[in-house]
């Protein structure tokens, strides 16, 4: 056993471990014409910065607004759709509609924000129906307050489908000759639904929902980055765009890398929260207390 | 299509967006070293005398033009560069070239250095990435293009950790050695002066800024782009606009400009009579550009997709009307969509129809190429290297550089103008973006197929002139300013556009300045005014 | 076929199923029409339809020989699919053997599972990776697109979640049998993991063929580009000559080029799509699994 995790291990010293502790420069003034040995050190300066600078509260605000939609909109969708796709009795329709709905996962970000912008966008398809009939146009693309709402639909768009694709290898586990017995037992399709697939599919959903939360400060960066000025920064600035903004565009990668390390521990945290919650539901979740297997 | 570039360029420090070389152009984090400056001899300019142009260029700023290729280019140049190879980093902005071992136009110009020159190839986005990892490890290259607008701070620390001074190799008349260096003006070795030293060979570009261009087709309607007053333009605009076309490009911050220099808005900073700096955002005349910009948007004649990238298509097919680019030679761009357009380019007007406009020159540069600590005879090879790569417009080895071999990479047209083959479509482009980036000669007008365009953009650019008005503090250098800047500047122009597309009220308009007077506004005005060049006049005098 | 325990849906369910289906499946093909279109339209098809046109009236290949012209691309394809095939495997062997490990309760089981955890919260930065790419004489080599990306957190906890499920007994027969681990993993695990073995070595494959900025910071040598470098300069190419080139044949209109770059990225990786759907097939462990 302990053979076979040596080349993981190796792999993550190697590609991970040696270089995070490069994320020390936090705590540093770091400049690349120095390196990291001769940068100077500065303490908690950039993190005490970060905490006083109003923007990365608005991030902040942004970001925890933005992922609650996407978990409570989005998130349900793709279970959905499995469910409807793994009822489907023809091989064929079921082949040609995963192909179908694999394929927007694959468009960049650049072009889904054009593509919504061409139907949606103040000179959009819809818009210059409504103008030819006379009404006013709407502004999806512009509207800050509706700007969650337009994430989320986005992200419907380009994911769900290929979201849908772990549980449906879930679904491939449950065992047929429950569904034979439960029939024979006159269970209905609901019933059915309910103490045989959703069951089977809860490991899963518990685990993705857990990863999801502890990763839940990163809600894309492309995404943002591309709609920031036309909804404007009020509404569309993120964490990872602010940290963008500060550590690269200004050239700062100490405050970078500050934003980055604040985010990690506060992703610990609920990651480690959203992982007890599922074991007090009785779900193994990511990581077993000790003792349990 | 929307991509990353235009954003960078939004929020960046430039002040410039539109045609992607020259989107580079406008920085504000490459500094002057302004208290050593004044002790510095700037190289000595001496004119390539090789070549008369057709129309004349002129110290103010005007380029020359050339209606056809010069016939028999001269070589400026005696011996090949190079006797060792050279590594360099710089960018492409166009597909990048087919690698040396396969581009033969790239094999031919080794031929004529002496020697290979090895280019690191960067793209955007990722340069500002790939200067800094490269600068953290240790393993410069011999020349790294240092751009004035990508977000590289502290330069002067840098340089002076990283990089060969070379002001003894160009400074005064040790310039003469290279002679198509001599041929670079004083205004654009202010570039590459930092700290009082000189640290590499600065990339000339057009020294205009910013115009609105306008497609005639749609214009005609309403008499023509050219306007008498704000009020007039405004009408025209909502002629224009009808639900389906649009009078102006969705670009905000650009059309701003336009129309603060209408409102007679100074270049970046007003130089007062007492020699006090006022801040463009701290005049009246910006903030009534701003309320102009939310009225003409109240109006709906702006394109109503803030996203839009590129406006040159839909400025060429007519649904936009007018679109703002860079200098006068940017028709080009329309031309090569439609070779029957010619657009036409608006002279800034008064804003009542009386106070005299402005109209905002650039910086002339796209930042500068220094190189890496080294001895004095490598020095010498690399600055003979910049030397060729600088050989003015009409020389032997622009010919090589821009169209490679004749009969291979390009052959003359029925004018005698060197004109691409299909092998050079294929080999040129990324190569040639890749190395104009890092080196270039003073810049000219030339449309080869096109010669009555480029006596167009000569007398386009003469009336400009008539207004143009220089950033005072352009060429000195401001810690604050390069440490803060663009993080200030990106924060007022956010609330900018919130005003103007109504989603803030103009009161807002005060809140920001403050923020921008408290934030770092206020402490780069203290250290332009103390650097600020006697020889700079006070703004309208 | 329908399975005998399936009756036949009532005619509103079965419209309920055929109007979601339907309507997701629609949304998505048009826009992809639209893609596919614009990489076919002519300058005047584009220029007429003001952007983006439905259907081509004077199609052309012509985005597409501009794409492929100069060899650049299609060098660049074979750079990816190396990478993209050889990444794959590797990635999904470290990752099974690890998973496989950590599943079972074993010695170092808990710290390295803990070690996977912390790379999903942090992330080391562009500079230190960089150096550490140099320090192991991987810059302008393939391997650095490679190696770096061989362990994904992500993955390997799915991956762990479902040989979890694997019940204790199988193995422990196994083992009373004198099969070895890797016996056990090869002969058992994998066989009963072969759908959730599909989708990640699918989400390996897209993470590979999509990754393009590993190749601007590690490969100097543009001959060793994958296609996503390419690609994403094409799309950024738009009105990139300047008005010295303006000798060269007009390129053709910016969103005809933009969409053939979609459509070569899209194509190859969709065409994977159609080899895993086989290992789809439900109730391969019958009778094995607890409820």
């Amino acid at each position: 056993m302990v053979l076979l995790m040596v080349p993981g291990v190796v792999f993550l010293l190697a590609f991970f471990y040696l270089p995070v502790l490069g994320n020390v420069v936090a705590f540093q003034d770091f400049q690349p014409y120095l390196g990291i040995m001769h940068s100077e050190w500065n303490g908690f300066t950039n993190f005490v910065n970060l905490y006083a600078n109003p923007d990365f509260w608005d991030a902040l605000r942004n970001t925890l607004i933005l992922a609650g939609a996407q978990l409570l909109l989005f998130f349900p969708i793709p279970i959905g759709l499995a469910l409807i796709v793994d009822s489907l009795v023809s091989n064929r329709v079921r082949r040609w509609f995963q192909t179908i709905a694999y394929l927007p996962h694959f468009l960049s970000w650049v072009l889904v924000v054009t593509l919504f912008q061409q139907s949606l966008g103040g000179a959009g398809f819809v818009n210059n129906l409504l103008r030819q009939a006379g009404l006013d146009p709407i502004p999806f693309m512009t509207n800050p307050d509706t700007f969650p709402l337009l994430v989320v639909a986005q992200l419907v768009w380009k994911d769900a489908g290929w979201a849908m694709i772990i549980f449906l290898a879930a679904l491939t586990t449950v065992d047929v000759s429950l569904y034979e017995a439960a029939a024979a037992d006159g269970a209905g399709r609901w019933r059915r639904l309910w103490h045989i697939t959703l069951p089977s599919l809860r490991t899963v959903i518990v685990l993705l929902l857990i990863l999801r939360i502890g990763d839940i400060l990163s809600v894309g960066f492309e995404q943002f980055i591309l709609q920031r000025d036309s909804v404007g920064p009020g509404a569309a600035e993120v964490l990872d765009t602010f940290t963008y903004y500060a550590g690269v565009v200004g050239g700062d990668w100490s405050s970078g890398a500050a934003a980055g390390l604040a985010k990690g521990v506060v992703g610990a945290l609920l990651l480690w929260g959203a992982n007890s919650l599922a074991h007090r539901l009785g779900e193994p979740g990511i990581f077993q207390r000790r003792g349990s297997s | 299509m929307i991509n990353r570039r235009r954003f960078l360029q939004v929020s960046g420090a430039a002040v410039v967006a539109g045609s992607t070389l020259a989107g580079c152009g406008d920085g504000g984090t490459a500094g002057g070293g302004a208290k050593a400056s004044g002790d510095l001899k700037l190289p000595t300019y001496k004119p390539f005398a090789g070549l008369q142009p057709d129309l004349p260029g002129a110290e103010s700023g005007l380029e020359p033009g050339f209606l056809r290729f010069p016939a028999n280019a001269t070589a400026s140049v005696k011996a090949p560069p190079l006797k060792n190879a050279v590594t360099a980093l710089t960018e492409t902005f166009a597909t990048p070239p087919p690698p040396m071992g396969s581009n033969p136009m790239w094999q031919a110009l080794n031929q004529a250095l002496g020697a290979e020159l090895k280019l690191t190839i960067g793209t955007d986005p990722g340069y500002p990435e790939k200067f800094a990892t490269l600068l953290a490890s240790d393993s410069l290259p011999d020349l790294m293009w240092l751009p004035p607008n990508q977000g590289i701070p502290n330069i002067g620390p840098m340089l002076e950790a990283k990089f060969q001074d070379l002001t003894k190799y160009l400074s005064g008349d040790a310039v003469l050695e290279y002679p198509n260096l001599a041929a670079l003006k004083p205004a654009s070795w202010r570039t590459a002066v930092v700290n009082g030293k000189i640290w590499g060979a600065p990339i000339p570009s057009t020294p205009f800024g910013q115009v609105m261009m306008g497609n005639p087709r749609t214009w005609e309607k309403v008499g023509g782009l050219q306007s008498a007053n704000a009020e007039e333009f405004f009408a025209k605009c909502k002629e224009l606009s009808n639900g389906t076309n649009y009078a102006l490009e969705p670009a905000i911050i650009n059309m701003l400009h336009m129309f603060g220099e209408w409102f007679g808005a100074p270049n970046g900073w007003r130089v007062n009579a007492d020699r006090s700096l006022t801040h463009l955002y701290e005049t009246e005349n910006y903030r009534a550009a701003v309320e102009y910009a939310a009225k003409l948007w109240a109006a709906k004649v702006f394109y109503p997709d803030l996203n839009l990238a590129d406006a040159t298509p839909k400025t060429v097919n007519g649904q936009i009307a007018a679109q703002v680019v860079v200098g006068p030679r940017a028709t080009a761009d329309f031309r090569a969509l439609d070779p029957t357009l010619f657009v036409d380019t608006l002279i800034p007007f008064g804003h009542d129809g009386k106070a005299k406009p402005v109209y905002d020159m650039g910086y002339g540069t796209v930042g500068f190429t220094p190189f890496k600590q080294t001895d004095e005879g490598r020095i010498r090879e690399l600055l003979a290297l910049m030397d060729y790569l600088s050989a003015p417009f009409g020389t032997k080895e622009y010919l090589q550089k821009n169209f490679g071999v004749e009969g291979q990479q390009y052959q003359l047209d029925a004018q005698k103008n060197p004109v691409l083959t299909k092998a050079g479509t294929q080999q040129a482009p990324g190569l040639v973006s890749a190395l104009t980036i890092m080196t270039s000669p003073e810049s000219v007008i030339f449309n080869p197929a096109f010669p009555d365009d480029t006596r167009k953009i000569h007398a386009t650019e003469q009336k400009l002139l008539e207004f143009a008005m220089r950033n005072p503090t352009a060429g000195t250098y401001s810690d604050t300013s390069s440490k803060v800047g663009p993080k200030l500047t990106a924060a007022f122009r956010d609330t900018i556009v919130d005003i103007v597309t109504g989603r803030q009220k103009i009161g807002a308009y005060d809140e920001a300045l403050k923020r921008w007077k408290s934030g770092g506004g206020d402490k780069m005005r203290g250290e332009f005014a103390a650097v600020l060049p006697a020889g700079v006049p006070v703004t309208g005098s | 076929m329908r399975p005998i325990w399936k009756e036949s849906p009532s005619p509103a369910y079965q419209a309920i199923k055929a109007v979601v289906l339907g309507g997701f499946a629609l949304a998505i093909v048009v826009p992809i029409l639209v893609v596919v279109s614009t990489s076919l339209a002519s300058d005047q098809d584009i220029i007429d339809a003001g952007g983006y046109v439905l259907w081509p009236s004077h199609p052309t290949v012509k985005a597409y020989q501009t794409l492929f012209s100069g060899g650049l691309m299609g060098r660049a394809i074979m750079v990816s699919v190396f990478v993209t095939l050889v990444g794959t495997a590797i990635a999904l062997a470290v990752t099974i053997a690890l998973a496989y490990a950590t599943s079972r309760p074993v010695l170092f089981g808990r710290p390295v599972l803990l070690m996977v955890l912390f790379t999903l919260l942090f992330a080391p930065g562009i500079i230190p990776m960089f150096l550490v790419v140099k320090q192991f004489g991987l810059l302008d080599s393939l391997w650095s697109l490679i190696l770096p990306g061989a362990l994904g957190a992500f993955n390997f906890v799915v991956l762990r979640t479902f040989f979890m499920n694997v019940p204790g007994e199988l193995l422990e027969s196994a083992r009373i049998d004198g099969a070895s681990d890797f016996m056990i993993l090869r002969k058992i695990i994998m066989p009963l993991s072969k759908a959730v073995i599909a989708v990640v070595g699918l989400f390996y494959a897209v993470g590979f063929w999509n990754a393009f900025f590993n190749a601007l910071l590690y490969l100097n040598d543009t001959s060793k580009w994958p296609v996503q470098v390419i690609l994403r300069t094409y799309v950024l190419q738009g009105k990139s000559l300047s008005a010295d080139q303006l000798g060269v044949e007009p390129l053709p209109q910016p969103q005809s080029l933009q969409m053939a770059v979609v459509v070569v990225a899209l194509v190859p990786i969709a065409m994977v799509y159609p080899f895993l759907q086989r290992h789809f097939t439900k109730g391969v462990i019958t009778g094995a699994v607890k409820g």
